[in-house]
């Protein structure tokens, strides 16, 4: 696995009305041959944002087709991981958060760093905070 | 303004019918169709693809664009 794939970019790539959705696809269509994943945080987000009216409108889903959307993008020719974090999470590191939104992007990198790669995000500013830890 | 008509039962459901099935209030809904207007706003929505590997979940008419922060709005819910 060579990439970890942060939140907003898996949704983005799998959910047309997302405003990113055309380079997000590409993106994560790109990377995949070479080794991929999602930390369980990402895929249940995924799935709560696919269920949700506020995001989907008149097209929320269903649990049962949430899940088989997240988990028919997890599957085909190059299969996405599910990472689940081993360690707690690192204090030091998410001490350098500026506001409450860093904490969960910040401990998507750890677990990108734990297991030995790269988080895939859109984020700029995350990117610039982590750039060892990004893509 | 306020305006009233008459319809059957069977009308009023199928109007509100089509109106909810493009994300629309009821008003809105009628008065896009009486005036003509943004005709595409009342196509069938794109369908879903569901491809192992590949999946693109349409978006439903009058859904709003989603960026970054209000997924951190929707999943701090």
């Amino acid at each position: 696995m060579r990439h970890l794939i942060d939140t907003d970019l898996f949704f983005a790539a799998i959910y047309a009305g997302h405003g990113n959705h055309v380079l997000a696809r590409r993106r994560l269509d790109e990377v995949k041959a070479a080794g991929w994943g999602i930390a369980a945080e990402t895929y249940l987000a995924a799935v709560r944002l696919l269920m949700n009216p506020v995001i989907m409108a008149s097209g929320a889903l269903s649990a049962e087709r949430a899940l088989e959307a997240v988990e028919s993008e997890l599957a085909g020719e190059h299969p996405g991981r599910v990472v689940l974090a081993v360690t707690r999470p690192d204090r030091k590191m998410l001490a350098r958060a500026k506001g409450h939104r860093q904490i969960m992007d910040f401990w998507l990198v750890q677990i990108a760093r734990e297991s030995g790669v790269r988080l895939l995000t859109h984020d700029a500013a995350l990117r610039k905070h982590w750039p060892r830890d990004t893509a | 303004m306020t305006l009233t008509f008459k319809t059957t039962a069977a009308q009023a459901r199928a109007l509100r019918r089509a109106a909810r099935a493009r994300g629309m209030t009821l008003s809105e809904y009628l008065r896009r169709v009486a005036l003509g207007k943004e005709l595409d706003a009342l196509a069938p929505a794109p369908a879903s693809d569901l491809s192992p590997g590949r999946v693109v979940i349409a978006a439903a008419p009058g859904a709003p664009t989603v960026d970054k922060a209000m997924i951190e709005a929707a999943l701090a819910d």
